[in-house]
């Protein structure tokens, strides 16, 4: 994995190294974050590489990492909406969208919390062995040890030993700085 | 506002799924929620995967390239114009027209070789542009034809009962090449300035094409059924075989190259000739045939993206040179057009590469003016 101080030096300095590593980790997940907001996945491309053209036009300059991330977001957000009102064929979408919601930018906020969320994910078992890595994700969707056991077919016992495995990877790769709550991810509904 | 609570969420929602734990703050019980009871997180990982970003990246990259020295100058303007502040005018104008002298002198002169594109027409007249951008196009309402980076594909066609014959046109420029599967699964890659007219679905006892200019083919085997292409000079006969064909108008001769396979040309004239692998015919003038051994590899090195060419004429090079990257080429005196060259280069570069490879084995001159490449001694 690539240092993330690195790569911010990288990006802020227009490496196209470095916003080759940019596109290779972001461009998915913000084009799916567009996709959610103008279901259409062409317009949401078009989206995105308008706010990434946007911000290598930019002067500016990002002095940590998440703060990158936020922006980027923030960006395709505003962007996605400002499509929609442009183009008015969505009109009666957003208009649904505003009367449905009492507060629109949350759930957007919370949608693109998730993408984000993916993203991590995705970066920190993408190298995994399979096996590990469909634990992880059933693991993730709610499924008990037991399920999970029972659903790849195989011992309990494996499910755990690769749950623990892979959560000391989790820590490594993933910026957890704090984790909120102690250590007890083994816990069976 | 509420996007300074975004990093400390995203943290926070994967704690959560991690230890299957959940919260009573309501935007992030709503996320929690959707992934446990949808059970979607692999869905979700797949859609941010299906999105291409080397593609994107590309683009970006084709789009950023000619700015790529701006922000540097920029940066640089903007100390030194705190300099200026101090030490009057100079230095800021000499720097402003360095800036300029860059930016522009790297958009003139670069001639760009070709890439993958194309025109379609359908029977009824219609035209529609093709390049790798995919796209579905509709076809008298009888069916959609999809065309994806790859090119065209008629393989998946499938024809009802009443159904007409139709014929279409594929045309693909100067500084352009094109792929496409036709209905029977046979490829055909066509190459600069070339034409390919073939019936969107073939009769079940019979597959006939025309070309004009140079494509390779690789024609799927169907027993009892052999595959015809129609030329200027007379058609060449295949069952089931991979070869180029090089047939343009104004080079007044057709080259046909043999990788595997047999095929057999009947020229207008009635005479007839069977070709093995790694033969290549040359019908020139009033119907003159030569055979001879080759290694085809060269004849279909453009295939494969690269122009390799061993003890080949100058002309011969040259006039494949113009077509890929769509120049003129004018010749000062007419020996040097028999010079001979050997090379291998590849076809996505900028002409310039090419340029500079030719002067450098021999003492010829190749100068660049617009669109016209003079060759003189």
């Amino acid at each position: 994995m690539i240092d993330q101080e690195q790569l911010l030096n990288q990006i802020n300095q227009k490496n196209p190294k470095g916003w080759k590593e940019l596109y290779r980790s972001f461009y998915g997940a913000l084009c799916s974050y567009s996709y959610t907001i103008v279901a259409d996945l062409e317009c949401a491309e078009d989206i995105v590489q308008e706010s990434l053209i946007g911000m290598w036009k930019s002067d500016i300059h990002f002095s940590a990492f998440k703060a990158l991330s936020v922006y980027l977001y923030r960006s395709v957000y505003h962007n996605s909406l400002k499509f929609i009102r442009d183009k008015h064929i969505y009109e009666g979408r957003l208009q649904k969208w505003l009367e449905e919601q009492d507060d629109p930018e949350t759930l957007f906020l919370y949608y693109g919390i998730e993408e984000e969320m993916i993203r991590q994910l995705r970066e920190a078992i993408y190298e995994l062995p399979e096996q590990r890595r469909r634990i992880i994700l059933l693991s993730m969707e709610g499924n008990s040890v037991q399920a999970i056991a029972e659903i790849l077919n195989i011992t309990t016992n494996t499910v755990k030993t690769q749950k623990k495995r892979a959560y000391i990877l989790f820590k490594k790769r993933i910026a957890w700085k704090e984790l909120l709550i102690p250590l007890l991810f083994i816990k069976n509904k | 506002m509420k996007w300074e609570i975004f990093t400390q969420q995203v943290e926070i929602l994967l704690t959560h799924l991690w230890q299957q734990t959940t919260t009573s703050q309501t935007g992030l019980r709503q996320s929690i929620y959707r992934f446990y009871k949808e059970r979607t997180i692999e869905q979700r990982i797949a859609r941010q995967e299906s999105f291409d970003y080397r593609k994107a990246f590309d683009h970006f990259q084709q789009k950023m390239g000619s700015n790529r020295i701006v922000p540097l100058y920029r940066r640089l303007g903007i100390a030194l114009s705190i300099l200026f502040l101090f030490s009057g005018g100079v230095i800021y104008y000499f720097i402003i027209d360095i800036s300029k002298i860059h930016s522009s002198s790297i958009e003139v002169d670069i001639v760009k070789p070709g890439d993958a594109k194309a025109i379609l027409e359908l029977a009824d007249g219609t035209i529609h542009w093709l390049d790798t951008t995919p796209r579905l196009i509709d076809n008298d309402n009888s069916f959609q034809i999809v065309t994806d980076s790859l090119g065209l594909n008629y393989s998946n066609l499938i024809t009802r009962e009443g159904y007409v014959y139709k014929e279409h046109t594929i045309t693909v420029p100067r500084g352009g090449e094109y792929h496409i599967v036709l209905h029977d699964g046979s490829d055909v890659w066509l190459n600069s300035e070339s034409k390919l007219i073939y019936p969107e679905c073939f009769r079940k006892d019979r597959r006939e094409v025309t070309l004009i200019g140079e494509a390779f083919f690789d024609i799927r085997a169907m027993s009892g059924i052999p595959f015809i292409v129609n030329t200027d000079r007379g058609k060449i006969e295949v069952v089931g075989t991979s070869f180029n064909l090089s047939s343009y108008r104004e080079s007044n001769q057709l080259i046909l190259t043999l990788v595997d396979g047999r095929i057999n040309f009947h020229a207008k004239n009635a005479r007839e000739v069977t070709l093995s692998p790694n033969q290549q015919l040359i019908v020139s003038g009033h119907n003159q045939f030569t055979i001879k051994e080759v290694d085809p590899q060269y004849a279909i090195s453009w295939k494969y993206g690269r122009f390799k060419f061993e003890e080949a004429r100058l002309e011969d090079i040259l006039e494949q040179l113009a077509r890929w990257y769509d120049i003129n080429i004018f010749y000062t005196e007419e020996p040097i057009k028999n010079l001979r060259f050997s090379g291998d280069l590849s076809r996505y570069k900028t002409i310039d590469i090419f340029l500079d490879m030719l002067q450098r084995s021999s003492n010829i001159k190749l100068i660049l003016n617009g669109n016209t490449l003079i060759v003189s001694r």
